[in-house]
């Protein structure tokens, strides 16, 4: 069972490329000098989102290990989940149908291995990796590749990842067969990936694509500009919910179109004030796509050295989105016949209007070592941090028939332990 | 005579006007990496921004993190950080 949003959201993301890999090794050139660096990552994070009628809870454990056995190359494997539990509503009402939302109870729980290498040979690293998702009514498969090179002595370096995503998601049988605004909603994972008549599966196919550029302008002072496009092409609605679409309570599964082409553009700043040892960064960030979902963000943080050990991160984050074009509070009557509206119905709020507020803290410990002088007699590097996350979300017109959600609030708490051997 | 010169100059403007923006498109960007030929940071003085604390978006993997909640909650996607800036180089 899915949090919410669309599904194809849940593939690992281009900034998830970094996290790569388990590794064909391949040697490039000549033999290189033997590095033997390992550096092993254990973290948690608790999502906590309260409601009287909707609570959810995730917790996200993972752990990455990451090996340089030669300089030449890097392998590297990772291990995260996701426990999900809580409550969610499964059918969507404007405010014009009394009220037929109710919220179920919803466990989960997704896994996601991840394997990869990447090889480095002068100013230029290569990489692919490979991450497989599964979950009870999931199936999720990534293979990614990533290439960099800098040059003008380091201070300008291009990026570029490529992610094809081919996943299944589950859904009814019987709606094969049936018109849209017949299907029905999915009611429980059992009998998904298992061969079960009652069920089928629905490919969704996802390629993301995104170049960016990071120039050092002074030795205080860095920008990088980031372009991302994606196109999803299969079932993008979540099969588990209904929408009611008739003035007497008539519901169907909802439904998304089924191709979606997305494109972002960012901009970061980020300038070290040295007399207080601390910097400070902006970024904005601009999307657009074919579903005409609109939006900003604007983004600014301060990192501050309390001592050479330890320092203090704090970030706020503003978001705000226009609707897509088929969107609607309620799908009853008043709206055209003919006009996106009445082709595709949703109930995810992450196609409503809405703005989002974002603030986070962050503290980190950072010990350095050497090869002859470890932290601890075992660490050439050793760090922790601890987080602290609130999320603040404002819709401006979704309602559970008529009813403002209560569960608009959420807190992340996180944490990290980070060794280099 | 006149006529005829304004009625060309008339259809000819758009594409004109097209031609310069994409023009500038092609050269704004040339000569911002031709510029950057002029603007280095010695090895020496990269000391600075290879400082965690000139990461772009801070630690990578907290990022992905994040970015993981907000998509979820979210209608948009991408834009988000890589790896640069603070690269520990020399």
């Amino acid at each position: 069972m899915r949090l919410r949003g669309p599904l194809p959201s849940r593939a690992p993301t281009l900034p998830g490329l970094r996290r790569v890999t388990l590794a064909a090794a391949v040697l490039l050139g000549a033999a290189p000098a033997v590095a033997q660096v390992v550096e092993a990552d254990a973290r948690t994070s608790v999502f906590i989102e309260p409601s009287k009628t909707s609570h959810m809870n995730v917790i996200t454990p993972s752990v990455t290990v990451s090996a340089t056995p030669v300089d030449v190359v890097s392998v590297h494997a990772g291990y995260s989940a996701d426990i999900v539990s809580g409550a969610s509503e499964s059918v969507k009402a404007g405010p014009q149908v009394a009220d037929v939302v109710s919220a179920a109870s919803v466990h989960d729980f997704r896994q996601v291995a991840t394997g990869g290498f990447v090889l480095h040979r002068g100013h230029t690293d290569l990489g692919a990796s490979y991450a497989y998702g599964t979950e009870h009514d999931y199936r999720s498969n990534t293979i990614s590749a990533t290439a960099g090179t800098d040059f003008f002595q380091r201070n300008t370096k291009l990026e570029f990842a490529y992610a094809h995503g081919f996943d299944d998601v589950c859904d009814l049988a019987i709606n094969s067969v049936q018109a849209a605004t017949a299907r029905l909603a999915l009611d429980q994972s059992k009998g998904c990936f298992t061969g079960d008549k009652t069920r089928r599966e629905l490919p969704v196919s996802t390629d993301n694509f995104q170049g960016a550029w990071t120039q050092s302008w002074t030795p205080v002072f860095a920008t990088q500009v980031v372009l991302t496009g994606s196109v999803q092409h299969g079932f993008l609605s979540n099969p588990y919910r209904s929408v009611v679409i008739g003035s007497d309570g008539e519901r169907a599964q909802e439904h998304h179109p089924d191709n979606r082409a997305r494109g972002a553009i960012a901009l970061r700043l980020k300038y070290f004030i040295k007399p207080i040892d601390a910097s400070v960064g902006a970024g904005v960030r601009a999307y657009r796509d074919t579903w005409d979902i609109i939006s900003q963000t604007y983004e600014l943080d301060f990192d501050k050295g309390l001592m050479p050990w330890l320092r203090i991160g704090v970030s706020g984050r503003y978001y705000r989105q226009t609707a897509a074009v088929f969107w609607s509070d309620d799908y009853t009557g008043g709206e055209p016949l003919n006009g996106p509206r009445g082709q595709y119905f949703s109930g995810d709020r992450e196609v409503s209007p809405l703005s989002n507020l974002l603030g986070s803290a962050r503290v980190t410990a950072a010990f350095h070592g050497q090869p002859g002088n470890r932290v601890g007699h075992l660490f050439i590097d050793f760090e922790t941090s601890l987080g602290v996350t609130f999320l603040k979300t404002y819709l401006d017109n979704f309602t559970w028939s008529g009813r403002s959600p209560d569960d608009t609030f959420a807190m992340i708490l996180g944490g990290n332990v980070t060794g280099t051997f | 005579m006149e006529r005829r010169r304004t009625g060309r100059e008339t259809t000819r403007e758009p594409g004109q006007k097209r031609a310069r923006r994409l023009l500038g498109f092609a050269v704004i960007p040339l000569l911002a990496l031709s510029s950057i030929g002029c603007v280095t940071v010695r090895p020496e003085q990269r000391a600075i921004l290879s400082d965690p604390k000139m990461r772009f978006q801070g630690d990578p993997r907290t990022a992905a993190e994040m970015d993981h909640v907000l998509e979820n909650r979210e209608g948009s996607f991408g834009g988000g950080s890589v790896e640069g800036g603070g690269c520990g180089c020399n």
